[in-house]
Protein backbone atom coordinates (compact mmCIF):
# COMPACT_ATOMS: atom_id res chain seq x y z
CA UNK A 1 0.00 0.00 0.00
CA UNK A 2 1.31 3.42 -0.79
CA UNK A 3 1.79 6.10 1.76
CA UNK A 4 2.44 9.29 2.16
CA UNK A 5 5.16 9.20 5.72
CA UNK A 6 8.08 10.01 4.62
CA UNK A 7 6.62 13.36 3.05
CA UNK A 8 5.31 13.69 5.73
CA UNK A 9 8.04 13.04 8.18
CA UNK A 10 10.37 14.96 6.04
CA UNK A 11 7.84 18.13 5.93
CA UNK A 12 8.40 18.16 9.74
CA UNK A 13 12.19 17.46 9.68
CA UNK A 14 12.16 14.17 11.17
CA UNK A 15 14.50 11.12 11.12
CA UNK A 16 13.23 7.77 10.64
CA UNK A 17 14.63 7.48 14.63
CA UNK A 18 12.89 10.82 15.67
CA UNK A 19 9.35 9.17 14.19
CA UNK A 20 10.13 5.75 15.69
CA UNK A 21 11.10 7.36 19.07
CA UNK A 22 7.24 8.98 18.94
CA UNK A 23 5.68 5.96 17.98
CA UNK A 24 7.50 3.44 20.05
CA UNK A 25 8.83 1.55 17.32
CA UNK A 26 12.06 0.90 15.47
CA UNK A 27 13.93 2.66 12.80
CA UNK A 28 13.55 -0.40 10.87
CA UNK A 29 9.74 -0.60 10.88
CA UNK A 30 9.74 3.21 9.69
CA UNK A 31 11.43 2.27 6.86
CA UNK A 32 9.19 -0.67 6.06
CA UNK A 33 6.44 1.41 6.12
CA UNK A 34 7.53 3.78 4.00
CA UNK A 35 9.10 1.57 2.00
CA UNK A 36 6.03 -0.17 1.29
CA UNK A 37 7.48 -3.53 2.05
CA UNK A 38 4.63 -3.56 5.68
CA UNK A 39 1.93 -2.49 6.10
CA UNK A 40 0.89 -1.35 9.64
CA UNK A 41 -1.89 -3.00 12.00
CA UNK A 42 -4.80 -0.84 12.17
CA UNK A 43 -3.36 0.59 16.08
CA UNK A 44 0.02 1.77 14.20
CA UNK A 45 -1.45 3.14 11.41
CA UNK A 46 -3.72 4.87 13.82
CA UNK A 47 -1.24 6.43 15.89
CA UNK A 48 1.17 7.37 12.89
CA UNK A 49 -2.12 9.57 11.67
CA UNK A 50 -2.30 10.71 15.33
CA UNK A 51 1.31 12.31 15.05
CA UNK A 52 1.22 13.63 11.78
CA UNK A 53 -2.54 15.53 12.97
CA UNK A 54 -4.17 13.77 9.94
CA UNK A 55 -6.92 11.02 8.95
CA UNK A 56 -5.91 7.68 8.15
CA UNK A 57 -7.41 7.74 4.41
CA UNK A 58 -4.98 10.74 3.99
CA UNK A 59 -1.94 9.50 4.77
CA UNK A 60 -2.62 5.71 3.08
CA UNK A 61 -3.74 5.59 -0.31
CA UNK A 62 -6.42 2.21 -0.10
CA UNK A 63 -5.97 2.50 -4.15
CA UNK A 64 -2.98 1.34 -4.60
CA UNK A 65 -3.48 -1.97 -2.30
CA UNK A 66 -1.92 -5.35 -3.71
CA UNK A 67 -4.05 -7.28 -5.83
CA UNK A 68 -4.14 -9.82 -3.91
CA UNK A 69 -5.87 -8.05 -1.06
CA UNK A 70 -8.37 -6.62 -3.64
CA UNK A 71 -9.07 -9.74 -4.42
CA UNK A 72 -9.45 -11.27 -1.39
CA UNK A 73 -11.85 -8.27 -0.32
CA UNK A 74 -13.91 -9.06 -3.37
CA UNK A 75 -14.12 -12.70 -2.52
CA UNK A 76 -15.43 -11.96 1.19
CA UNK A 77 -17.95 -9.62 -0.36
CA UNK A 78 -19.63 -11.99 -2.52
CA UNK A 79 -19.99 -14.23 0.47
CA UNK B 1 17.66 5.55 25.12
CA UNK B 2 19.95 6.52 22.10
CA UNK B 3 18.57 9.31 20.17
CA UNK B 4 20.57 7.80 17.14
CA UNK B 5 19.89 3.94 17.45
CA UNK B 6 16.20 4.63 18.05
CA UNK B 7 14.08 1.39 19.72
CA UNK B 8 15.79 -1.61 18.17
CA UNK B 9 18.82 -1.08 19.74
CA UNK B 10 17.29 -0.12 23.24
CA UNK B 11 15.68 -3.62 22.91
CA UNK B 12 18.11 -5.94 21.49
CA UNK B 13 20.63 -3.93 24.55
CA UNK B 14 18.20 -5.45 27.04
CA UNK B 15 17.92 -8.88 25.37
CA UNK B 16 21.43 -9.01 25.15
CA UNK B 17 21.73 -8.77 29.20
CA UNK B 18 19.05 -11.11 29.96
CA UNK B 19 20.16 -13.76 26.86
CA UNK B 20 23.37 -13.45 28.33
CA UNK B 21 22.54 -14.12 31.90
CA UNK B 22 20.63 -16.92 31.17
CA UNK B 23 22.98 -18.33 28.79
CA UNK B 24 25.49 -18.25 31.48
CA UNK B 25 23.18 -20.03 34.16
CA UNK B 26 22.51 -22.52 31.59
CA UNK B 27 26.61 -23.14 30.80
CA UNK B 28 26.95 -22.80 34.52
CA UNK B 29 24.21 -25.55 35.12
CA UNK B 30 25.81 -28.11 32.53
CA UNK B 31 29.25 -27.68 33.95
CA UNK B 32 28.28 -28.48 37.56
CA UNK B 33 25.19 -31.01 36.49
CA UNK B 34 26.81 -33.36 34.00
CA UNK B 35 29.84 -34.16 35.67
CA UNK B 36 27.37 -34.96 38.91
CA UNK B 37 24.72 -36.79 36.83
CA UNK B 38 27.49 -39.21 35.95
CA UNK B 39 28.82 -39.83 38.99
CA UNK B 40 25.35 -40.32 40.65
CA UNK B 41 24.64 -43.67 41.94
CA UNK B 42 20.35 -43.32 41.66
CA UNK B 43 18.84 -42.56 38.70
CA UNK B 44 16.42 -40.13 40.55
CA UNK B 45 19.43 -37.89 41.29
CA UNK B 46 20.51 -38.15 37.98
CA UNK B 47 17.57 -37.10 36.08
CA UNK B 48 17.01 -34.36 39.00
CA UNK B 49 20.48 -33.01 38.10
CA UNK B 50 19.39 -33.36 34.37
CA UNK B 51 16.43 -31.27 35.23
CA UNK B 52 18.78 -28.38 36.21
CA UNK B 53 20.36 -27.53 32.97
CA UNK B 54 16.68 -27.85 31.24
CA UNK B 55 15.51 -24.93 33.75
CA UNK B 56 18.55 -22.82 32.68
CA UNK B 57 17.26 -23.77 29.06
CA UNK B 58 13.92 -22.55 29.69
CA UNK B 59 15.32 -19.01 31.30
CA UNK B 60 17.02 -18.25 27.90
CA UNK B 61 13.83 -19.58 26.63
CA UNK B 62 11.83 -17.15 28.56
CA UNK B 63 14.57 -14.58 27.87
CA UNK B 64 13.69 -14.82 23.56
CA UNK B 65 9.97 -15.16 24.80
CA UNK B 66 10.41 -12.00 26.43
CA UNK B 67 12.17 -10.13 23.58
CA UNK B 68 9.22 -11.06 21.83
CA UNK B 69 6.97 -9.06 23.96
CA UNK B 70 9.23 -6.12 23.97
CA UNK B 71 9.69 -5.50 20.17
CA UNK B 72 7.23 -3.82 17.83
CA UNK B 73 4.91 -5.60 15.44
CA UNK B 74 7.30 -5.29 12.41
CA UNK B 75 9.55 -7.00 14.36
CA UNK B 76 7.78 -9.37 15.88
CA UNK B 77 6.94 -10.26 12.60
CA UNK B 78 10.51 -10.41 11.46
CA UNK B 79 11.03 -12.87 14.65
CA UNK B 80 8.33 -15.37 13.17
CA UNK B 81 9.54 -15.46 10.23
CA UNK B 82 12.90 -16.48 11.04
CA UNK B 83 11.88 -18.93 13.89
CA UNK B 84 9.69 -20.37 10.35
CA UNK B 85 12.73 -20.26 8.21
CA UNK B 86 15.11 -21.86 11.07
CA UNK B 87 12.46 -24.16 12.02
CA UNK B 88 12.05 -25.44 8.25
CA UNK B 89 15.78 -25.83 7.54
CA UNK B 90 15.92 -27.66 11.12
CA UNK B 91 12.97 -30.10 9.80
CA UNK B 92 14.89 -30.24 6.35
CA UNK B 93 18.44 -31.26 7.84
CA UNK B 94 17.60 -33.54 10.24
CA UNK B 95 15.31 -35.28 7.57
CA UNK B 96 17.87 -35.24 5.07
CA UNK B 97 20.42 -36.77 7.06
CA UNK B 98 17.96 -39.21 8.73
CA UNK B 99 18.07 -40.32 5.22
CA UNK B 100 21.29 -40.42 4.19
CA UNK B 101 22.15 -42.40 7.64
CA UNK B 102 20.15 -45.47 5.98
CA UNK B 103 21.86 -45.20 3.47
CA UNK B 104 25.05 -45.87 5.47
CA UNK B 105 26.51 -42.66 6.41
CA UNK B 106 27.63 -42.19 9.80
CA UNK B 107 25.49 -41.06 12.73
CA UNK B 108 26.43 -37.22 13.72
CA UNK B 109 25.63 -35.36 16.83
CA UNK B 110 22.25 -33.68 17.30
CA UNK B 111 24.54 -30.51 18.06
CA UNK B 112 25.32 -30.01 14.44
CA UNK B 113 21.15 -29.54 13.53
CA UNK B 114 21.03 -27.14 16.86
CA UNK B 115 24.17 -25.07 15.37
CA UNK B 116 22.85 -24.97 12.23
CA UNK B 117 19.75 -24.12 12.89
CA UNK B 118 20.65 -21.50 15.21
CA UNK B 119 23.12 -20.00 12.51
CA UNK B 120 20.09 -19.90 9.92
CA UNK B 121 18.03 -18.30 12.41
CA UNK B 122 20.45 -15.72 13.43
CA UNK B 123 21.89 -15.25 9.51
CA UNK B 124 17.77 -14.46 8.37
CA UNK B 125 17.86 -12.00 11.13
CA UNK B 126 20.77 -10.36 10.37
CA UNK B 127 19.40 -10.13 6.64
CA UNK B 128 16.10 -8.84 7.47
CA UNK B 129 17.05 -6.18 9.42
CA UNK B 130 19.43 -4.90 7.59
CA UNK B 131 16.74 -4.17 4.62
Amino acid sequence: MKNRVRELREERGWTQVDLGNRLNVSRQTIYAIESGLYDPSLPLALAIGKVFNRAVEEIFDSDSTDERTVHSAKIKGRR
Amino acid sequence: MSEEKGMLSEWNKRYAIEYLVALGLSIAAAAFCIPAARTARSELVRIGVMALIVAAILVMSFAVYRHFRRVDEFIRHLMVECFAVAGAFAMAAALAYALLEMAGLPEISMWWIFGGTALVWNLWMLRAVRR
